[in-house]
């Protein structure tokens, strides 16, 4: 892991910018992180969730596929058994 | 799907919780979406097929997946209502009380800038690694990095001017 020091901006420059990001680095913040066994379960729980959700996956897309083709079949059906309903219903 | 054993994954987090930590903290200059942002990474990484990688190659896995996270955040507060953009016009950045200088000149690059100069100088990442995590073509890096440089050398100069008179 080393930089490429190219010498954009002259050496003086790149020394101060070394020199504030030093600085900036070694100023002291606390993380709050959780240890590395809870996130170990949190993750093993988010493993199961996206097995789970793969399996429900092709479900979950069939189902509007379902009910698009029952509303197609209830038009085709309607237009078939209209007229023969009219026909039958309304005085000639 | 071969994830980390838990006994790599403790040495892993051990080991780069806090520099990851540091990085996404001084490009977003919130802790609490640091903490959020690194939580995320560790998860992604214990669900992605990582268990043949080096140490190195996860730690430069983890950076990628922050700077993506980090990313995505911004764009995602960039589409903010235009109100609630005004009211982040001027970087919320958490006191440092003395180091306050230090942090707020920092603030005032872009993020990309910050999360360049932070991997370049503080990481001492190469182009390459630099491309890798920010996801951009690497041979822009070189003149992203030029440019970032630039812009903070201008704000030392001012922060001096400031401080001499």
């Amino acid at each position: 892991m080393t930089t490429e020091r190219h010498d954009d901006v002259g050496a003086e420059t790149m020394r101060a910018i070394d020199a504030f990001m030093a600085r900036l680095a070694a100023i002291p913040a606390m993380p709050h992180l959780p240890a590395a066994d809870m996130l170990w379960i949190k993750a093993q729980l988010l493993r199961r969730w996206d097995a789970e959700h793969k399996l429900t996956l092709p479900a979950d897309i069939l189902e509007p596929v379902q009910v698009a083709a029952l509303l197609a079949a209830a038009a085709v059906l309607v237009f078939e058994v209209l007229p023969a309903v009219l026909h039958t219903w309304l005085p000639q | 799907v071969a994830p980390l054993s838990e006994r790599a994954f403790a040495e892993i987090y051990d080991n780069v919780r806090r520099p990851l930590w540091s990085y996404v903290y001084r490009v977003t200059g919130q802790s609490a979406d640091a903490d959020d942002i690194v939580q995320d990474a560790f998860c992604r990484l214990l669900r992605a097929d990582v268990s043949a990688l080096s140490p190195t190659d996860l730690r430069r896995y983890l950076f990628g997946i922050a700077s993506n996270l980090v990313t995505d955040r911004w764009r995602r507060q960039q589409r903010e209502s235009w109100w609630r953009r005004q009211e982040r016009a001027a970087p919320h950045i958490e006191p440092a009380g003395v180091h306050d200088d230090l942090t707020k000149t920092f603030a005032q690059l872009k993020p990309q800038e910050r999360a360049l100069l932070w991997l370049a100088h503080v990481e001492e990442e190469s182009h390459e690694d630099i491309a890798d995590a920010l996801g951009v073509r690497r041979g822009s890096v070189k003149v992203l990095l030029s440019r970032a440089r630039a812009h903070l050398r201008d704000r030392l100069a001012a922060l001096n001017t400031r401080e001499n008179t």
